[in-house]
């Protein structure tokens, strides 16, 4: 659950900068959404995002592999990407709790298929913010917002018209407890998701952190 | 005490400006980064800055700013639709934000086009936004430069690593190095290639597509190039991404592929990395230089840029229009230095003018972004970060005084008409001394060039116009490919006020009937001279005693009273170069006059320039006042 309280946007960008989290200043969370920094993001592709959803609670979405490539409860020092002429990817403060790396690793009609990726942009909703795609030409919109008081990451996927199924090829995690909603664990972490391929469906995953707080 | 604000009387008066400008005090809450500036159909001011925001204001001098969008990867171009849609210029695509619920900020962040691809090298970056008039956006994109990684992880489109020629800057990813065009509904198209770091996107008023590109490998000077589909601008690296190109080529088809630039701006005296042109279509509100383009640059300049059609190609001349530089040394230290020593560098350098200080506030480095407003002023957005200091927003007002200015340089069939922004002094423009006409050219080089075929031009006629205003030059041998540097620094308006900008250099590309240079773009025509021996330079003294001492002392150095200090009610004699005898000025020793001119002369208005020029410098300006107006030798100088 996420503190309701107003503050300044500029200032979990400036807190990120310098590693501080905005409660540990003000003495309480106090995002009332999300926030998202396209930069330079450590061991993802060009130009990703930094997804803060709560000072504590960030994660890198990279839209050429094609996903969430860390979840880390800490925060995002994007300093070394301003300081000077030639810039360092942002810094990752904290634990990393989950991680991809398989590109593409959702998959439409076919699970062993790299599908074709378009990006198109993000939104904000509420508490969430969602990215807008395109795999092999069907439209898909993927929710992230933080749950749990800031300790689950949960994703949501709207699959648009003109797929029957889509998998998702997921990977074993050590500090994440990952549960699926709305498909089946078809083979070992392929997971299959299903649905009307003329009004599409949806489906959804969560990341909730193991580690010590 | 007294002196001193004479002194300062005086300099306001005798440079009085015509063009104030004004500081816009930013919120510190915002990163000064300004990397780019728009108003809305409505007249709101919209900045963007290096930091990923999207700022908008109503009354910029108000201080009320309020946030639009964030998180946006390094912006430098923007264009405002209206206050609730506004389209920007990441590193890796063309956006377009939306704020769809009214709150004043955007929620939505739509990826119009991003097809081109991107390695996050520091120096990849997209640059621009402007809108034609069938709704298409116009930017470019920069090539990644060897001094820094490049990002192979994830590509968007597959990287092709392949050099085309010898260039130092790649273009891994495609269409690095070229500009583009997307359709209102995101499709794009590539419209031709060859730049290097084509920073400054322009529309003129006619619909045509202008960029500026930025000195360096193959790119021997900045331009301003006239963009024209399928046409290439000189930069190797970019060829690769045409549909016609089949593997590695020559320096001789490049140069046969090359279209030459509209207007060439020599590095150094007209800066060093320009930025947005922009073109004065204020009707008058911007003073006497409607329809011309202004172009911001790295270094504390702005300069204007007149423009013909010749034989059916653009070109035409560049002059400075507000520069803020004092001293090399200031130069170096504010206005981006490496700029200006990569790799003509120290040629750079040496053609750098000093300029007096301005009275008021002074002119910023890293004028990259301009915009005019719907009151006519003009708005600089300034970034420079990692090449000096200055970042912030600035605006100039024209004051409704009419500068004294080369109105235009046009080309005739033996020579340049001139024409001025006033009446001038018919006295002087009949006079040849008043001119001085130079030469020089650039070569087409994988390693960009210095100046060569560097001489004198001849004037061989003056035709002055009945009313004062303009003047046609007969130039002996004109000759298309070269670039002619014009100096008009005894010329003055009829009632005494000096040129601001004495300064022209019109790109001669093409005559009028059509006839271009046929010789070799890569070599000299001229051996290049050996390097000058150590001692004064009698030139840089001429060019120092031309900014700084000839408002006082006068070309020909017989000094007298001061301009304008009548309107002060005081009498101010400045010292007579050309007296003889004992006890006149130069009489004295080198090291008296050196003195003089570091200390300034107590009881007297000669002010000191220890703190602006530096000791050679003024080691320089001796040499030439010796040389030009006196004794060769002091008889002083061999005291023990």
């Amino acid at each position: 659950m996420i503190a309701a309280l107003k503050i300044h946007p500029f200032v979990p960008l400036v807190l990120a900068m310098f590693g501080v989290a905005s409660h540990s200043m003000a003495g309480e969370v106090a995002m009332s959404k999300p926030q998202v920094f396209r930069t330079f993001m450590p061991e993802a592709g060009p130009s990703a995002f930094a997804v803060v959803l709560t000072p504590e609670l960030v994660l890198c979405y990279d839209s050429l592999r094609g996903g969430v490539n860390q979840a880390w409860r800490g925060t995002l020092d994007l300093a070394p990407t301003l300081r000077a002429k030639i810039n360092q990817p942002a810094a990752v403060r904290g634990a990393v709790f989950y991680s991809e790396t398989t590109v593409q690793p959702l998959r439409v009609n076919d699970a062993r298929k790299t599908p074709d990726r378009r990006f198109k942009g993000y939104h904000y909703e509420g508490d969430a913010v969602i990215f807008d795609y395109t795999l092999d030409g069907v439209l898909i919109s993927e929710t992230l917002r933080a749950t749990d008081n800031g300790r689950t990451v949960e994703r949501m996927w709207r699959i648009g018209p003109g797929a029957g199924a889509v998998f998702f090829l997921a990977e074993a995690q050590t500090g994440a407890e990952v549960t699926f909603t709305g498909g089946s664990e078809e083979s070992p972490n392929v997971w299959r998701f299903a649905g009307d391929e003329k009004t599409g469906f949806s489906f959804g995953m969560k990341l909730q952190s193991k580690l010590p707080q | 005490m007294k002196t001193a604000f004479l002194l300062l009387a005086l300099t306001t008066h005798v440079w009085a400006n015509t063009y104030e400008i004004e500081e816009i005090a930013l919120p510190h809450e915002m990163s000064p980064e300004l990397s780019g500036i728009a108003f809305t159909p409505a007249g709101k001011l919209v900045v963007v800055n290096r930091s990923g925001e999207v700022w908008i204001t109503a009354d910029a001098k108000s201080g009320a700013w309020s946030r639009f969008a964030f998180g946006l990867h390094e912006p430098l171009g923007v264009l405002a639709l209206s206050e609730a849609e506004i389209l920007v210029t990441q590193r890796p695509e063309l956006t377009r934000l939306r704020d769809t619920d009214g709150d004043g900020s955007a929620d939505h962040y739509e990826t119009l086009n991003d097809d081109w691809a991107v390695t996050d090298n520091w120096h990849e970056f997209t640059f621009g936004l402007r809108q034609e008039r069938d709704g298409s956006f116009v930017f470019s994109t920069g090539l990644p430069d060897v001094a820094g990684p490049v990002n192979t992880r994830f590509p968007r489109l597959p990287l092709n690593m392949e050099k085309v020629h010898k260039e130092m800057k790649p273009s891994p990813g495609r269409y690095e190095g070229w500009v583009m065009r997307v359709s209102p509904d995101g499709r794009m198209t590539p419209i031709a290639s060859g730049f290097r770091a084509a920073a400054g996107v322009g529309l003129s008023p006619a619909g045509e597509i202008f960029f500026t590109d930025q000195q360096g490998d193959y790119i021997a000077t900045s331009t301003l190039v006239h963009v024209q589909p399928g046409r290439f601008y000189g930069h190797a690296a970019s060829l690769k991404w045409r549909d016609d190109y089949r593997g590695p080529v020559d320096l001789e088809t490049l140069t046969k592929l090359r279209t030459p630039e509209a207007v060439a701006l020599p590095h150094g005296a007209m800066g060093g990395s320009p930025g947005e042109p922009v073109w004065d279509t204020t009707g008058g509100k911007f003073g006497p230089f409607a329809g011309q383009i202004f172009i911001g640059d790295f270094t504390k300049l702005i300069s204007r840029v007149f423009l013909e059609k010749v034989a059916g190609e653009y070109q035409g001349a560049c002059f400075p229009f507000i520069r803020d530089a004092v001293g090399l040394a200031a130069i170096q230290a504010n206005s981006g230095a490496n700029n200006l020593t990569i790799p003509a560098g120290k040629d750079g350098l040496k053609y750098f003018r000093d300029v007096p200080p301005r009275t008021g506030t002074p002119l910023r480095a890293g004028n990259m972004r301009m915009a005019f407003a719907p009151d006519g002023s003009l708005y600089i957005a300034q970034t420079t970060r990692g090449w000096g200091k200055g970042d912030g927003l600035q605006r100039i007002v024209w004051s409704k005084k009419t500068p004294v200015e080369i109105a235009k340089m046009e080309l005739t069939r033996d020579g340049f008409q001139l024409t001025f922004t006033t009446a001038m002094d018919a006295e002087r423009l009949r006079e040849a001394k008043t001119y001085r006409l130079r030469r020089f050219r650039y070569l087409y080089l994988p390693q960009g060039s210095p100046r060569v075929d560097e001489t004198a031009a001849e004037i061989t006629a003056m035709r002055l116009a009945e009313d004062h205003r303009s003047v046609e030059l007969a130039v002996r041998d004109l000759e298309p490919g070269y670039i002619y540097e014009l100096e008009l620094e005894r010329a003055q308006s009829a009632d005494g006020m000096p040129l601001e900008n004495p300064q022209a250099y019109y790109t001669l590309t093409r005559m009028l009937d059509g006839r271009v240079f046929n010789g070799p773009m890569s070599q000299p025509l001229i051996a290049v001279k050996a390097e000058p021996s150590e001692g004064p330079d009698l030139e840089a003294g001429r060019r120092i005693y031309g900014t700084f001492c000839v408002v006082c002392h006068q070309p020909d150095g017989k000094g007298g009273a001061l301009p304008g200090s009548a309107a002060i009610n005081a009498t101010l004699v400045a010292a007579n170069f050309t007296q003889r005898g004992p006890g006149s000025p130069l009489s004295k020793s080198d090291a008296e006059l050196l003195k003089t001119i570091t200390d300034g002369a107590l009881g007297k208005p000669m002010p000191p320039f220890g703190s602006v020029l530096k000791p050679g410098e003024i080691r320089d300006v001796l040499a030439y006042l010796r040389a030009a107006f006196g004794e060769t030798q002091s008889t002083h100088t061999s005291k023990p």
